[in-house]
């Protein structure tokens, strides 16, 4: 993922500027303040926001030119799992992710079922989505993005709603995961064992580096004091 | 107001054995259909009773547990009787009786049916019926996913009206229908315009790309692009 020359404006307001950064790292952290940019930059990745200036590329395609080929590579998980689940049922929000993919029935059963067990969600396979509680509702959304089988996984402040408990299980499920894992969170026990960190605030890019020195930058920037 | 309890009238398919689970979707809609048909022709007071009753005994054969039921149950039973009761003062109670059985008999199918039925059963079923509309432009899939997303949206507008609901007692205004209404509406939007990024991050929608086809289909998982090139990009 890159991000050439990247600015976004919303009227007179300047979300982003000047954003260069070349994300090749298995995982990356992304921290800043709230209206730092953070969400805006992860939503370029998939064309959820379009940039004023510059360009964002994922695996060499220009998001802008080719938006469904990116969104078919990557798998975002929102902040709110809520309004994630498209479908009523687990099971059904589940078979959604594989809407035409060509696969038969049989297989597309298989592929729910095991991703239900996989997750935990087996025995609430027919129930409604939002009788779930909140860790669980991530986690369905977790699972319905990784039945399409992305490269690329983007969660923007995944843990947000959720207890201890549901932060480190869905934290454990990213660590786990094979795909390249972009983390937007203000968790930053989350971060410490990532490959790089960027620091975000206001619209700039202020830190990229490994986690100890990038968190160590966002403390005294948050709090004006040394970590 | 419970907010919860009017949930239940979304009719969620609940799992189970019974021989109305094992009619083919199809089936199920057609005959709802026809025995509204049937009942709507019916004038004779013990034959409209009759048809409220066995339609009643079918909804008693899905075997559906009564006590989630039985809150939504309870306000339509009360709907009824002041249905009833109108209809007796105005009509007669030849008419009332008629009229009553009538809309207890739908709903108890209509109840049914949906119980017995899932959405992904009932999706494929509305892109059928949608299937006409194609030359004018419809597109059938996303007719029956716009009915998908219908009634996935109930809960989320019933959760966004209980949170105002609860914001205007918190801070006194419980009379207000201003300080209800507006939140309840600013919540519904924000609801709404979530779930469409979460359509477009699922696939679904979206401007094709180009040398894409027009036709706007949902994404299937990596690897089953039929020539090279043709798939998603790698990880970077």
């Amino acid at each position: 993922m890159t991000f050439t020359g990247v600015g976004l404006r919303h009227g007179e307001r300047t979300v982003l500027a000047d954003v260069d950064l070349a994300l090749t790292e298995h995982r990356i952290g992304i921290v800043g303040a709230n209206g730092s940019g953070k969400s805006s930059m992860v939503r370029m990745i998939n064309g959820l926001v379009r940039p004023t200036t510059g360009r964002v590329e994922v695996g060499g395609l220009d998001v802008a030119r080719h938006t469904r080929r990116v969104r078919s590579a990557v798998g975002f998980l929102f902040p709110d799992a809520e309004h994630q689940i498209v479908m009523p049922t687990v099971r059904e929000d589940l078979a959604f992710s594989l809407r035409g993919s060509g696969l038969p029935r049989e297989e597309v059963e298989r592929r729910v079922g095991a991703a239900m067990a996989e997750f935990g969600l087996a025995d609430h396979a027919d129930h409604p989505c939002y009788l779930l509680s909140g860790g669980q509702k991530q986690l369905l959304a977790l699972a319905a993005v990784l039945l399409t089988e992305p490269a690329v996984v983007v969660a923007d402040e995944p843990t947000t709603l959720l207890d201890l408990r549901n932060v480190q299980m869905i934290a454990g499920r990213l660590a786990a995961l094979d795909q390249q894992v972009l983390l937007v969170t203000h968790h930053l026990e989350l971060l410490r064992d990532m490959d790089r960190v960027v620091v975000l605030d206001e619209g700039r890019v202020v830190a990229d580096d490994a986690p100890g020195p990038a968190l160590a930058h966002y403390v005294q920037l948050m709090t004006g004091a040394a970590p | 107001m419970s907010w919860g309890g009017s949930l239940s009238l979304v009719g969620v398919h609940q799992p189970g054995d019974s021989w109305l689970h094992r009619l083919p979707a199809g089936a199920k809609v057609a005959g709802l259909v026809a025995a509204i048909a049937v009942l709507l022709l019916v004038s004779d007071p013990a034959w409209s009773a009759a048809g409220a009753l066995a339609a009643l005994l079918l909804l008693w054969s899905t075997g559906t547990p009564w006590r989630p039921l039985a809150r939504v149950a309870r306000a339509v039973a009360v709907m009824l009787l002041v249905i009833g009761v109108v209809q007796v003062w105005v009509l007669g109670w030849e008419a009332a009786v008629v009229g009553v059985s009538r809309v207890a008999a739908s709903l108890a199918l209509a109840w049914a049916v949906s119980l017995t039925t899932p959405v992904s059963a009932m999706l494929p079923l509305v892109a059928q019926l949608a299937r006409p509309l194609r030359p004018l432009g419809v597109d059938p899939d996303r007719v029956s996913l716009v009915v998908a997303m219908a009634i996935r949206s109930v809960p989320l507008g019933v959760a966004a009206a209980a949170q105002a609901d609860q914001a205007r007692l918190a801070r006194g205004h419980r009379r207000s229908v201003h300080a209800l209404a507006v939140p309840t509406v600013v919540r519904t939007v924000r609801i709404a315009d979530a779930l469409g990024d979460a359509l477009l991050a699922r696939g679904v929608g979206g401007e094709p790309d180009p040398g894409e086809g027009l036709t706007a289909r949902g994404r299937g998982p990596r690897g089953r692009s039929s020539s090279p090139g043709d798939g998603p990009p790698a990880a970077s």
